[in-house]
């Protein structure tokens, strides 16, 4: 196998093991090195918080989680936004399939949590964003509160 | 809109509609009902003196500007269902708020807790019988103001199961005025019972006219005819949040 070939191989090994990490790999939320790999925009959001906890949530939070224009800002730009606690039940009484791992993995990671849902499936969590503005940069929509 | 203060002379201005009947505490104490705890054990109260920043910070943010349900929707019509419109406004508005979406729900299907006769209700046995049977979609009865289910589309009771209070809480235990405005500063509609008023309403929104403090209701009279509810005529005798419903 000459360098050219080398090359290619090591090239395409980096852009497989890139896409893997990209779609399925864990999640890491540290911002100085997140420009390392590519994140698109999820298409669900869940804020996940026990509902007796609202009153320990700061008031800039409990702004923009009971915001309608974020919300509708979310909607516009293709994603779904819900803020959940996580006793929620579908009408047989059990947890609904699509929310079992989200709130499982907010529950891990200890209340409150904002979990992403990529396209693939593929879930991140992170801490709940201090205000308005944090929650649209993290979220990644524009727009003003 | 209508407006309520300590001055206001309440008179029979709906004609004697009674759609609420109080809650007997002695029978029916608080707590007692299921799938409840009491609003002071889950919550701090937030004190009276922090409102007014918190109203300014919350604007644009309340239970009423979440809710995405109409006057036309909401209409009782002269139905004595006023306990059963309202609690459907609070599950519609728990449903905004987990960001569900929008259903027009039939408050007559929970004609059952009176026997499907046009009679009065307390919220806490509308509540109750909510979270056993759910309530439908509109569509299930294209003749809007029928308390006969017989003519109403096959398979409602099912779909019904679809839209349940799961969970929620009582207020009063402390204090109802204080517990009030924190569930409503916390985004929460208030599912409420105003014994003066004989009526159930939905109350979303804490106002602050730099004097005193107002509760806002669109009520389910029809447009134009929400409330702005002030001094003691903001306190409810029965109190209410749904904080879970049934996600679908």
């Amino acid at each position: 196998m000459n360098a050219k070939k080398r090359f290619a191989l090591v090239l395409c090994l980096v852009c497989l093991t890139g896409a893997w990490w990209t779609q399925w790999g864990p999640a890491i939320e540290v911002p100085f090195i997140s420009w390392l790999w590519p994140s698109s925009k999820p298409a669900k959001v869940f804020v996940v918080r026990e509902s007796s906890d609202a009153i320990k949530l700061t008031v800039p939070q409990l702004a923009w989680i009971n915001s309608p224009k974020l919300a509708a800002d979310c909607k516009v730009a293709g994603i779904e936004l819900h803020v959940i606690d996580p006793d929620v039940k579908d009408r047989d009484g059990k947890m609904p399939t699509e929310l079992a791992p989200v709130i499982e993995r907010a529950t891990k990671a200890g209340l409150p949590r904002m979990i992403f849902v990529g396209s693939s499936g593929r879930l991140t969590d992170f801490a709940l964003p201090s205000d308005d503005a944090s929650a649209r940069a993290q979220i990644g929509i524009g727009g003003t509160p | 809109m209508i407006t309520f203060g300590d001055d206001t002379i309440v008179q029979d201005i709906y004609g004697g509609l009674s759609g609420l009947i109080p809650r007997d505490y002695s029978v029916q104490p608080l707590g007692s009902l299921p799938y409840t705890s009491p609003f002071s054990e889950a919550v701090s109260i937030i004190p009276e003196s922090e409102w007014p920043d918190r109203i300014k910070a919350m604007q644009g943010r309340f239970a009423r500007h979440v809710y995405t349900g109409t006057p036309t929707e909401d209409f009782q019509n002269g139905l004595k269902f006023c306990w059963s419109f309202s609690l459907t406004q609070d599950v519609k508005c728990a449903r905004d708020r987990a960001g569900l979406p929008h259903v027009d729900l039939l408050a007559e299907s929970l004609g059952g807790a009176v026997n499907w006769r046009n009679k009065g209700n307390y919220c806490g046995a509308a509540i109750k019988y909510a979270s056993e049977h759910g309530i439908c979609d509109r569509s299930f009865s294209p003749k809007r103001y029928d308390l006969d289910p017989s003519t109403w589309k096959s398979g409602w009771e099912a779909e019904a199961l679809n839209h349940k209070p799961l969970e929620w809480w009582e207020l009063g235990q402390q204090n109802m005025r204080l517990e009030t405005g924190t569930a409503l500063l916390l985004g929460y509609s208030v599912y409420v019972g105003f014994n003066w008023a004989s009526h159930a309403m939905s109350l979303q929104e804490l106002q602050f006219d730099g004097s005193k403090f107002s509760v806002w209701t669109p009520n389910t009279h029809g447009s134009g005819q929400d409330w702005l509810l002030s001094g003691s005529r903001m306190i409810p005798d029965e109190a209410y949040v749904v904080r879970v419903c049934t996600w679908s």
